[in-house]
Parts: structure tokens; C-alpha cells; sequence
């Protein structure tokens, strides 16, 4: 059944590959505005020096030391980015899922944008409430494993609580919360419910229905895979522009299947609960 | 657990040196001491219970009155002793953290043996022979007077020239939780394990006329005893060791010198060790360790390894090998029979003995990350500083751990590769980079190698014993070549061996062996803190009327340090011109003449100066050639870290 779903989702980002493209460039510029400083920087320190076509070819520690040290404050900035970038991100996030469900529901063919400006307002709130039971995952994951550290105890039991337990416990339970996050969006926009009902509905997807689980689960290792492979790329090749094309193929797989993904839910949420869809004004595909 | 690998090639029987404790049948040193010990540890009080005889033969040309001694372990007696004091209960990251950490040594008896025979402590005591009402605590350091690391005693009978004095003590010693290297922990398992060094009184050094820097003409010699000091290591003299312990059966043993005794009766195992012109002994027990053996030529070399690290007890090994093949090659012989490498716990790992050593790693450890292998190569390293040269830790501590970095930031580059200490992908840190970087980044001006080991500040200390002299003798060596540099080591290990070098008598080797004076490169880097900087600051060219070009270079000495420099030119036309400079100026123009412009200017292009803090300003091109090849790479790398980032941050909301 999940596999019909994923199916779907598939297919409407194929049809709608704009969509993806969104995705992938909104994610790509908030890169490139972050990497703007680090060029300045190392510019700064290294295109008068002769070494940067040596530093380009391989990873050299003292002259690494020596640009860090010249261009620490304002490589120091990058951190006070952060600070902004991750709300951006965070708003980014709900914009667009809030686009893609809009675009994606009642059979597809609606304004991604539309979606934006009519639920990226409510889908925030929804988003700050999810924090929420988000922060009391991670709570609970480091309560219990204070706990297990207690059992498990010495190096060897340490080192499975620390890095093998801990990580994959907050993975989980991350994914676990994002789920019911996504769902409750859904009920948002496609159930057309208040926030403060949105979100307690969302709590209930993971725990009733197991093809939402399976939905969702068989998306996310698609989206593990096509981070796993940029990540394993920048390490095996890093320096070459080849590696950053690759990359960027494999980033735009992975918007794809963000669109796809959105496309699943919303498509279980519709054949679940259809009683609760009302039509909407019709709208242009204009994304 | 043991494996025991046997080593047997067409029949040939590995040599008999199973029963010797070094490859020479003569005395190796001078054996001005030799301790006879007989310890029993009670694991429930982790307590020793020792007797020893020492004999110490008198070196010098006139009587000795007064002998003095280390009792090392009363550094952890409270915290009112000079190393508490000056680590503020804290030793290089450890801190005494139990209800009954402390530690110490008590002597209940001292006194002249009276007889020629084994130590029987129970005799009666003849009259004159007690010496343990005068014992009495000195604090040559410093002024704090509850610090009672070295005693003196005054004998009743002065020691003639060349005359051996025989001591019989009885003392107990409490062992610390484990602190600067010696002491207990509870293992994993629940059971204790305990690394057991500076357990014992242990005599100083009398220095006598013309050795080290006591003068030649000084009447008699100077007793060089110093307070255990929390930056501080050790100072002995060689001799001989006869030590048999008692330990609960089921405890694996690892101690200095060969084993040639063990019984088991009653529940105590009684093993009996010999170690051979070595200036100390140390053990370990537990009954946790794992066992593990190779033989290498004529070292047998045994790995005790924590249940939970077998599946690195090989890199162990491994690792003990390549030093010694190395060390055997570039300095000299390894002149002992045995290794031990222990795998020890906490804090008392990451340290040397004579041929005991303590490694250290962690569960899961991955082969790129070869510490583990780094700090077995150093360990292994001090058999030589440490054990065989034993220059004077206190007061020098650079000819022992300095040299030692330096050798095993080169037998590290050398047998796993220049960026091997972490090798993940294209990031690559190698050993004698990053000695470097310990040196020229963490204020390079302060901290001269020659400074007594307490008087560095905490920083400096670890800086200038390790990273700086590891980095300023690599630089000697692409100074003047590996040849050069090799000679000198081996000249250094055979003339000095067993005779506690110091640093004037190190730097006398180099001259000689090299037949140049290096009181330049010595003044600066050894004695002083010279930091060395040259940068390029401009390059500029004039086109004449003929069309060829007038250029200069501007090279800017930016501190104090003066090292000689090659520089290289690159004109337009790809031709190369090589300047060599003495570096003594503080600003240096190099004008050249020709038919091409100048576009490149670089200082010490091979990287031979080590101690430049600067790499990278020691590079410049013409502006029009000006590359941003590096910045752009970093640029889109950093973009799509950025871009999987923001992916997996999404998933949070
Ligand atoms: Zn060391």
C-alpha cells in the first residue's frame, strides 16, 4: 500500500519538477550567502599568497594555521550567521512545506505560492509548537540515556550510550516527532483545521495508522541516501569542481524528494480523510 | 587470554638473552647503585609493603658525609606538597577525585647494613647503624617546608672514594589513586589495577666535577636532588634491580627487566624480576590483562592489554616494532631484552620506565586515528632519552621529552606517512606538522627549552619540552641534511649513553660532528626564544627603455629570529633563479635585472625552517597573477556543507 504512495509521490515530482527546483534553490542560496564571507576571507588571505593553487590541490596544516589565524575574525562572523540563518531556515522550512502541500493536494495542480502566502503565517505557529514535544524528545532521550549510562557502565558500555545509542535515540525520536509534524501541517492546510487542532491531530498519524509509518520511513531513507552520497562524495573527491557538480545533481535529488515525499502524505491524508476536503477557489499552476 | 607467536627461522634457536637482561654479558653503565626490594601489595589497602638493600658506590675523589633521597610518592601525601601545590590537586588533567586518594611512603626503618648477605630487617640493630631518626626532609625547590619528596641523612662514617655503602630500609608505601602516572584505579570489571612507579626510597644523584655543569674544578660533588614538582619528571642514576613481588595469584604481572622467578603459594604469586643498567623499576598489576607476545630480534616484547582493547592489542605491537626497528637504525641499539607495553588505565597511561611503558586508547578507536600508535612510538621512545641517555628530567626536561617528540614525529611521518596521525579523507595531520603548530602558534616567544622543568608556567612547560624542541631540531635536520643529522644522533646515543648527557654536551657532539659552531642556532633556539618570520612584502617592476625589466623584492624580518633562507624567483618567461640570504637584516631588498618581469617571490620554498610561524606569508605574486582558486573551492565546498546541513536541520522542524 505504502509503495503506491511513494509511487504518487513520485510521479507528481516528476511532473512538477518547478517544485523541486524551489526546494533546491531556496536551499542553495541560503548556502551561497553563508559561503560569501568564507570567500572573502580566504581570498583575502591566500590570492596575493602563491599557495592557492597549492591549498586548492591538497590539505596543507601550517598554511590552514596561518589563514585561520589571519582571517579568524572574520571567519568568526560565519558563527554569528548562524544566528540568523537558523530562523530563516526555520521560517524557510515552513514556507515551503506549507507550498508544497497546498500545491500538491486535491490531486495536485496547485499554486505552490498561493500555498506560501495563505498558511506559511499558521504553519510557523504550528512549526513553534512543535518544538515543543521536539525538545521533550531530546529530553527524554538524554534522561534515559543518563539512565542507561548507569547500567551500562564502564568504557565499553559508554562508548554504545554515547555513540551508538544517544545519536540513533535522537534520530528516532526526531524523525518520530517530524512526522507527526508533517501530518499535522497536512491537517492544516488540506484538513483546513485550526493550529492548536492541527497539531493535536498530528500526534495521533504515527501511532494509528502504519501506513503513514511506512510512508514516511521509506521516504526518509531516500533522503538519508542522497545526503549519505554528498557527504561521501566531498570527502572521497572534495576539492574538485567535479565533486561540487555531483553534488549538486544529488541536492537536487534530494529537493525531489522532499516534493515527493510531501506528495505521499498528502495524497494517505486525501484517501483517509476525505470527508474533510472542501474546494477551494480554482488557481493557475504557476510553480 | 595469550598468544604467543613464535619466531623460528630453519632451527636457529633465538639467542640465550631469555635469561639476561641486556645483549651484554659486561656491565653496560657504571652500576653506581643497586636496589635489592622485596614488595608485597595488598590490594585491599592498596598498600606496599617493601624491604630494600641499596648500595651506592661513592663516584666521587673525596668522602661523602650526607646522602640524600627521593621519596617521590609523598607528593600525593596531601595537599600541602609542592607538586599539589603547583598543580592545584590537578596533574595533567587528572585530579585525585576519591575519598582516599592520597599516597605516600612511610620509612619505618633506615639504617647501614651490617652485614653482606641478603637484607634481614630484623636483625638487631647495631649501635651507630640506625639512621632513621636522621632523616630529614629538605626542600632545595623551594620554601615550603611540608613538602617531603627528598631527604638527607647524615652518616655517621664518612663514604671513602670509590666505596660502596650498603642501606637496608623497611618501608610502606600507600599508592595514590592513580596520579601523575602511579597508582590505583577500579577497572571496569570491578577489580583493582595499579601501575606502581616511584614506589620506593630511591638515592639521588651525586653529581660529581666536570659532570654536567659542575665544575671541574669544584672541590667535591653536588647532590642534585629536586622536589617532585607537578611539571616535573625524574633524575637517577644507573644500576641494578633485584625485585620480587608478591600479588594475589590470579594478577598479570608487567615489570621492568626480565622475569627469571615465579611461584604460586597460597593464593600469592611471587615473581622475581631483573633489570640491568636501568635507572628505575616500575610494575603493574591486575587481573584483568590480557596477554599478548612477539619476539623481535632480540626484545621480547609483551603487550598487556585491557579486555575491552584486545581488538588493538596487534596495533600495540605493531607500533613497539616500528620504533625499535627505527630507533635501531637511525640512533642505535635497543641494548635490552625485554619490552612491556602496557595498556593501562586513566592516567597512568601515556607514560616510560625502563622497558615498561604505558600506552593508552580508547574503545572503538578507528586504525585512521593512529594515537594510539603515536603514543607507543613516544613511550618507546624515552627507553632512549628517558632510560639509556637519562639526561636530568628535572632541569633538562627537553633532551628527554624534546628529543623523544622529535624522533617520533619523524618515525610517525615516516612509517605511516606525512599526514598520518589523523587521516580522514582529504584531511590529513601529520606528526611533525602538528608539533609544529604546538610551537609556532602557542606564543612562541615565551618558553626557552633550557629552563628548569618548574619554573615554565603550566603552558609553557608542555610547549617548550615537546612541540618547540621537536620542531627546532627538524628544523636542524633540513638544515643540514638527514645524513648530517643522523650522524649526529648516533654520536650523541654512543658517546653518551649511560653518562646522563647535558644539553652543552649535546650541542658539543653536533659540533664535532659537523665541525661547525652552532652557538647561532643554539643561542636562539635551545637557550633563547628567538622567533623567526620572514615575509615577503612587496615585489615591484620597472620596464626599461630596451624592454627588459629592473625588479625588486622586499623581504621583511619580522622578529628577532635569524635563520639563513633560500628564495626563490619565478619570472614571467617560467625561468626560476635561486638566492640564498643570511637572514640577518631586518628589511632586505633582492634586485635582479632581465629580460622577464618578476611575479613570484618565495622564502624557504622546500619548508626547512620549521620554525617559521608563518608559512604563509612567506609567498607572493604579482598582483595580476593573483589566484582565488583556494578561496573558490572553500567557497563552493562550504556551499554544499551548507546545503546538507540545512537538510538535515530541516528534519528539527
Ligand atoms: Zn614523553
Amino acid at each position: 500500500m505504502s509503495l503506491h504512495y511513494i509511487k504518487s509521490g513520485y510521479d507528481s515530482a516528476r511532473e512538477r519538477p518547478a517544485l523541486s527546483a524551489i526546494v533546491y534553490v531556496g536551499n542553495l542560496i541560503m548556502g551561497l550567502i553563508l559561503s560569501i564571507p568564507v570567500f572573502i576571507a580566504l581570498s583575502t588571505a591566500t590570492s596575493e599568497s602563491g599557495f592557492s593553487g597549492d591549498m586548492a590541490g591538497e590539505f596543507d596544516l601550517a598554511l590552514w594555521a596561518d589563514m585561520l589565524e589571519s582571517s579568524g575574525p572574520l571567519l568568526q562572523t560565519l558563527v554569528s550567521q548562524l544566528l540568523w540563518v537558523l530562523p530563516l531556515l526555520f521560517v524557510w522550512k515552513m514556507a515551503s512545506s506549507a507550498g508544497l502541500i497546498h500545491a500538491q493536494s486535491e490531486g495536485g495542480g496547485r499554486s505552490f505560492w498561493t500555498g506560501v502566502g495563505r498558511y506559511t503565517g499558521k504553519a510557523t505557529l504550528l512549526g513553534l509548537l512543535f518544538m515543543v514535544p521536539t525538545v521533550v524528545v531530546m529530553v527524554v532521550v538524554v534522561l534515559i540515556a543518563t539512565l542507561l549510562s548507569g547500567v551500562l557502565t564502564g568504557e565499553v558500555g559508554s562508548f554504545w550510550v554515547q555513540f551508538v545509542f544517544t545519536p540513533i535515540a535522537l534520530f528516532l525520536g526526531v524523525a518520530f516527532i517530524d512526522m507527526m509534524h508533517d501530518f499535522g501541517r497536512i491537517e492544516l492546510i488540506v484538513g483546513k483545521k485550526g493550529v492548536m487542532d492541527s497539531w493535536l491531530a498530528g500526534f495521533k498519524w504515527p501511532l494509528h495508522s502504519s501506513n503513514a509509518n511506512s510512508i514516511y520511513i521509506g521516504w526518509m531513507v531516500l533522503g538519508m541516501i542522497f545526503l549519505i552520497l554528498p557527504f561521501m562524495l566531498d570527502v572521497s573527491m572534495g576539492g574538485l569542481f567535479l565533486a561540487f557538480i555531483f553534488q549538486q545533481i544529488l541536492l537536487f535529488g534530494r529537493a525531489f524528494i522532499t516534493v515527493g515525499w510531501i506528495n505521499s502524505e498528502v495524497a494517505f491524508y486525501e484517501d483517509t480523510v476525505p470527508a474533510a476536503v472542501e474546494l477551494d477557489e480554482t488557481e493557475g499552476l504557476d510553480a | 587470554m595469550r598468544s604467543f607467536i613464535f619466531v623460528c627461522l630453519l632451527g636457529f634457536v633465538l639467542p640465550s638473552f631469555a635469561q639476561q637482561a641486556t645483549t651484554s654479558i659486561t656491565p653496560l653503565s657504571d652500576r653506581l647503585v643497586s636496589y635489592t626490594i622485596k614488595a608485597e601489595l595488598n590490594p585491599d589497602t592498596k598498600t606496599i609493603k617493601g624491604t630494600q638493600r641499596l648500595t651506592w658506590r661513592n663516584p666521587d675523589s673525596v668522602p661523602v658525609d650526607e646522602l640524600q633521597f627521593h621519596l617521590y610518592l609523598n607528593a600525593f601525601k596531601d595537599d600541602k606538597s609542592t607538586f599539589m601545590k603547583e598543580s592545584g590537586g590537578v596533574h595533567r588533567g587528572n585530579s585525585a577525585s576519591s575519598e582516599n586518594p592520597w599516597g605516600g611512603i612511610d620509612i619505618s626503618s633506615m639504617r647501614l647494613a651490617d652485614d653482606e648477605g641478603d637484607l634481614r630487617p630484623n636483625l638487631p640493630v647495631g649501635s651507630g647503624l640506625d639512621l632513621t631518626d636522621s632523616i630529614e626532609f629538605i626542600h632545595p625547590d623551594d620554601d615550603n617546608a611540608d613538602d617531603q619528596t627528598v631527604f638527607l641523612v647524615k652518616l655517621p662514617r664518612s663514604v671513602a672514594p670509590g666505596e660502596t655503602l650498603a642501606l637496608d630500609f623497611v618501608f610502606e608505601s600507600r599508592l595514590p589513586e592513580i596520579i601523575a602516572r602511579t597508582g590505583w584505579e577500579i577497572a571496569d570489571s570491578g577489580e583493582p589495577f595499579f601501575f606502581v612507579g616511584q614506589w620506593f626510597p630511591k638515592i639521588a644523584v651525586l653529581e660529581i666535577p666536570g659532570q654536567r655543569y659542575v665544575p671541574k674544578d669544584a672541590p667535591k660533588g653536588e647532590w642534585n636532588a629536586h622536589q617532585f614538582h607537578a611539571n616535573s619528571e625524574f633524575y637517577a642514576d644507573f644500576g641494578t634491580y633485584d625485585v620480587t613481588l608478591d600479588v594475589p595469584e590470579s594478577y598479570e604481572v608487567g615489570a621492568s627487566g626480565i622475569k627469571v622467578e615465579e611461584s604460586i603459594q597460597n593464593g600469592i604469586k611471587t615473581l622475581r624480576y631483573k633489570a640491568d643498567d636501568v635507572i628505575d623499576f616500575a610494575w603493574t598489576a591486575s587481573p584483568d590483562f590480557l596477554e599478548y607476545t612477539q619476539q623481535w630480534r632480540h626484545v621480547f616484547i609483551r603487550a598487556l592489554i585491557q579486555p575491552a582493547h584486545k581488538g588493538q592489542a596487534q596495533r600495540h605491537i605493531d607500533a613497539a616494532i616500528v620504533a625499535l626497528e627505527r630507533y635501531d637504525e637511525w640512533i642505535g641499539e635497543y641494548p635490552y631484552t625485554t619490552l612491556t607495553v602496557v595498556d593501562g588505565i586513566g592516567d597512568s597511561n601515556g607514560m616510560e620506565y625502563p622497558t615498561l611503558i604505558t600506552a593508552g586508547t580508547t574503545y572503538g578507536l578507528p586504525t585512521w586515528a593512529r594515537v594510539l600508535e603515536l603514543v607507543t612510538i613516544h613511550e618507546f621512545g624515552h627507553q632512549y632519552f628517558m632510560g639509556l641517555l637519562a639526561s636530568n628530567e628535572f632541569e633538562e626536561a627537553w633532551l628527554d621529552e624534546g628529543m623523544n617528540s622529535y624522533i617520533e614525529s619523524r618515525i610517525v611521518d615516516d612509517a605511516y606517512g606525512r599526514g598520518s596521525v589523523i587521516e580522514l579523507g582529504h584531511f590529513k595531520i601529520g606528526d611533525i606538522a602538528a608539533q609544529r603548530l604546538g610551537y609556532v602558534k602557542q606564543k612562541p616567544s615565551k618558553g626557552a627549552l633550557i629552563t628548569k622543568s618548574w619554573e615554565y608556567t603550566m603552558g609553557d612547560y608542555g610547549k617548550a619540552s615537546y612541540a618547540k624542541p621537536a620542531t627546532v631540531m627538524n628544523t636542524l635536520e633540513r638544515y643540514w641534511g638527514w645524513d648530517m643529522q643522523q650522524k649526529f644522533l648516533k654520536a650523541y646515543y654512543a658517546q653518551w649513553r649511560f653518562k646522563h648527557p647535558s644539553t652543552r654536551d649535546l650541542q658539543d657532539v653536533a659540533e664535532q660532528v659537523s665541525g661547525e659552531d652552532l652557538d647561532w642556532f643554539f643561542d636562539q633556539f635551545v637557550y633563547g626564544t628567538a622567533v623567526v618570520d620572514y615575509a615577503i612584502d612587496s615585489i615591484s617592476n620597472t620596464k626599461k627603455e630596451d624592454d627588459s625589466y629592473s625588479s625588486r623584492v622586499r623581504i621583511w624580518r619580522k622578529y628577532d629570529g635569524i635563520f639563513p633562507v633560500s628564495i626563490r624567483l619565478t619570472f614571467a618567461d617560467g625561468s626560476v633563479q635561486d638566492q640564498s640570504w643570511d637572514g640577518q637584516d631586518e628589511w632586505k631588498d633582492i634586485r635582479v635585472a632581465g629580460p622577464s618581469r618578476l611575479v613570484e617571490a618565495f622564502i624557504d620554498p622546500e619548508f626547512d625552517v620549521l620554525v617559521d610561524i608563518n608559512r604563509l606569508n612567506n609567498r607572493k605574486v604579482v598582483a595580476d597573477l593573483a589566484s582565488n582558486q583556494f578561496a573558490r573551492q572553500v567557497q563552493f565546498r562550504s556551499i554544499t556543507f551548507y546545503q546538507k546541513l540545512f537538510f538535515v536541520l530541516s528534519g528539527l522542524f
